[in-house]
């Protein structure tokens, strides 16, 4: 009996590694799909914004992401892996003060784990060979600007001591990242064949 | 083993529709419907980026009821919006206060009476996740078995900036509203104009399509689909074609139809002459006659009964005068009409030279082009022997006796197939049938078993399609059947 039962899941499972495959040249309709995912999930994470963080808000002054503008010859990989890893490392701060679901904070990062892993298998080849080109001073420009950006979330949550309040403002511009990220993964498709295996 | 069968389809079964089930939902569309509420108080009717606050929906107040409403982005200020500050009318337009369509508003609306202050309430409100798409101005034209859609983009109320300009991107939805409303959403790569046409083929003919296009960007799903727009898939052809075809194949078969009463297609009436008979024997080859084998052959006949010759749509009109012209044919067999009868058979000796002809013969027998290597080489084995008679059932049977069960359009009784010498007397028949029996261990198919045991006490009734077109080729040797290319060898010159 048991073994009939574990028949069954084997089988399951070998159809489902099958299944689950994943094609690289269509990395970015998956990464496009994951991307509205992740953030139907960031919203759906918390409520409203709270009123009285409004005040708060005016202390919160990054650069604008969404004005990040990168060459034609900067590939967006670089900059899309960066962006996930910082959001993922976002997320594992201290979140007791805010006020949102356990459940939906795990889904959340685990979507984004699943985002980057994807991302990796189809990319990782190919990011070796472009860390190494000397003339890509553009990437590292790009790199900068985002580390930056990222570092003054970072500061700004840490001076807040994690509030409530300071939780909420980064959620409502972790949301817009979102859209340079889409906007970014337009742009894989037009950046030729990848080859993920050998 | 049995004990694993049920459990292997079960799990196979259910691994199928789970994988169904994670297709399904890797291909799922959620288009989103495009009223936004909320907040109980204020709703915002957004479209194309042309922000409509509609302030208390419903309210039944009969005393004038005064509006102020006020907006803030985040890390700016409050800022009031100019149109609606102090204002009786129960909606705000704020289409060019959320100019920035990619952060987020949040609207307060103070309303007030002339007594009292009402309470205030507030919509957050993001235009670039929120703001409803479409509805697109669709087209349609007909083709006969597709619908060509031409589809427009609405213009967007921003400053400059089109739908395409902001979103780069766009999905749309074609959904034809019919039994079989299959959904196809094209790809955003294909979408880089306001203005473009999509052709939905494999339609039926002369069939009602309605069709509905929706627009939806990846990261903003509300759309608007358009209104229901229906078209019928016509033919392109004239009317007078349609007749002109229909008549021709009317005409075509009364042609025929006429050749063949005449006799001039199947030349059932008109009796070959002898000579010409044996001509047609000599001259079909199959193959480049070995100049170096050579035996003799003779064709000698037997009585032979009234036979259908090969007609199998024309059973009703065997002539029994036509009889003896038949057994002039010399073919090595006959089709079993229903009128076959089972106590004919023929002897065939040709001169191998004419190893071409008796080559042929055996191919003819089975029509089986794949086994027609080893018919040639059963044939030299033979040749080797001079003055053997041609039987062509045991040739057949050593090379394969699955040609017979393809076509073979002959019915001998084998007990009376005789293997010998011709100059010695016809007294070889057992071991033709010994010989048979050998033939059976020479075959590779065991499907054909079953087969020879048959041909050893029974004639063999073969289907009559094939039989059909062997019967034409040995007719009309100069036209070539297409649909049995083995039998195209025959008439092959």
């Amino acid at each position: 009996m048991f073994s009939r039962s574990l028949l069954q899941f084997c089988l399951v499972l070998l159809f489902s590694s099958e299944i689950s495959c994943l094609d690289c040249n269509r990395i970015h309709v998956l990464q496009t799909r994951m991307n509205s995912e992740s953030l139907e999930r960031l919203e759906k994470m918390g409520g409203h914004f709270p009123f009285q963080c409004l005040t708060e808000s005016k202390a919160f002054k990054p650069r604008d992401i969404l004005k990040l503008r990168m060459s034609q010859q900067e590939n967006a990989k670089g900059a899309i892996q960066q962006i996930l890893q910082e959001l993922f490392h976002i997320f594992n701060n201290n979140l007791t003060q805010a006020v949102w679901n356990e459940a939906s904070i795990k889904e959340f990062q685990n979507g984004l784990h699943q985002q980057i892993e994807k991302l990796e298998t189809c990319l990782s080849a190919e990011m070796e060979k472009e860390m190494t080109y000397l003339g890509n001073g553009n990437l590292l420009l790009t790199s900068l600007k985002l580390k930056r950006y990222f570092q003054t979330i970072d500061d700004f949550l840490k001076e807040k001591q994690y509030s409530l309040c300071a939780w909420e403002i980064i959620r409502a511009e972790i949301s817009r990242c979102f859209l340079i990220l889409d906007i970014l993964t337009d742009r894989l498709k037009n950046e030729g064949t990848i080859f993920a295996f050998f | 083993m049995q004990s694993l069968v049920g459990p292997v389809y079960n799990g196979i079964a259910f691994a199928v529709l789970f994988e169904c089930f994670l297709i399904v939902a890797t291909f799922s569309f959620n288009l989103e419907a495009c009223v936004i509420n909320p907040s109980q108080k204020l709703t915002m009717k957004s479209h194309n980026f042309e922000h409509i606050l509609l302030l208390e929906p419903g309210s039944n107040t009969t005393m004038p009821t005064y509006y102020h409403v006020m907006y803030i982005s985040f890390r700016f200020e409050w800022k009031i919006a100019k149109e609606c500050s102090n204002t009786t009318r129960p909606f705000c337009n704020l289409t060019k206060e959320y100019e920035d369509y990619t952060h987020t508003y949040i609207a307060m609306v103070q309303s007030s009476t002339e007594r009292e202050e009402l309470n205030s309430s507030i919509l957050e409100f993001t235009p670039y996740t929120s703001t409803c798409l479409g509805p697109p101005a669709v087209n349609l034209t007909a083709c006969p078995t597709c619908i060509n859609v031409t589809i427009k983009l609405p213009a967007s109320y921003l400053k400059e900036k089109s739908l395409i300009d902001v979103y780069q991107k766009l999905d749309y939805t074609i959904t034809p509203a019919s039994h079989t409303s299959v959904s196809h959403s094209l790809p955003p790569e294909l979408v880089t104009t306001c203005n473009f046409s999509y052709v939905v083929g494999s339609l039926h003919s002369n069939t009602n399509y309605c069709v509905s296009v929706a627009v939806a960007a990846s990261l903003n799903r509300h759309s608007a689909p358009s209104a229901l727009k229906c078209i019928i898939t016509r033919s392109s052809t004239q009317p007078g074609i349609t007749y002109f075809k229909v008549w021709w194949g009317r005409g075509s078969g009364i042609f025929l139809l006429v050749l063949y009463k005449g006799g001039f297609i199947c030349l059932r009436s008109k009796p070959w002459p002898k000579v010409l008979v044996c001509l047609f024997i000599f001259n079909l080859p199959v193959h480049e006659p070995d100049p170096e084998k050579v035996c003799s052959v003779q064709v000698m006949y037997k009585e032979m009964e009234k036979t259908v010759w090969g007609y199998s749509y024309d059973d009703s009109e065997s002539d029994s005068e036509n009889s003896d012209e038949y057994t002039r044919h010399g073919i090595l067999g006959r089709v079993p009409g229903s009128h076959a009868k089972s106590n004919t058979f023929m002897h065939q000796t040709t001169d191998c030279t004419s190893a071409e002809s008796s080559s042929q013969a055996i191919e003819f027998l089975s029509s089986d082009a794949e086994n027609s290597e080893e018919h040639q080489s059963v044939i030299r084995e033979n040749e080797s022997t001079s003055g053997e008679f041609f039987h062509p059932s045991s040739e057949v049977n050593s090379s394969s006796t699955s040609g017979l069960s393809n076509s073979a359009c002959f019915n001998i009784n084998l007990n009376t197939v005789m293997l010998g010498d011709p100059d010695k007397t016809w007294d070889d028949s057992a071991t033709l049938i010994s010989h048979q029996k050998d033939a059976v261990d020479l075959q590779d198919s065991s499907a054909s078993d079953a087969l020879v045991s048959k041909i050893f006490t029974d004639t063999v009734d073969v289907k009559k399609p094939d039989c059909h077109n062997i019967s034409h080729e040995w007719q009309k040797p100069s036209v070539s059947d297409e649909s049995d290319a083995s039998d195209s060898e025959y008439v092959r010159r």
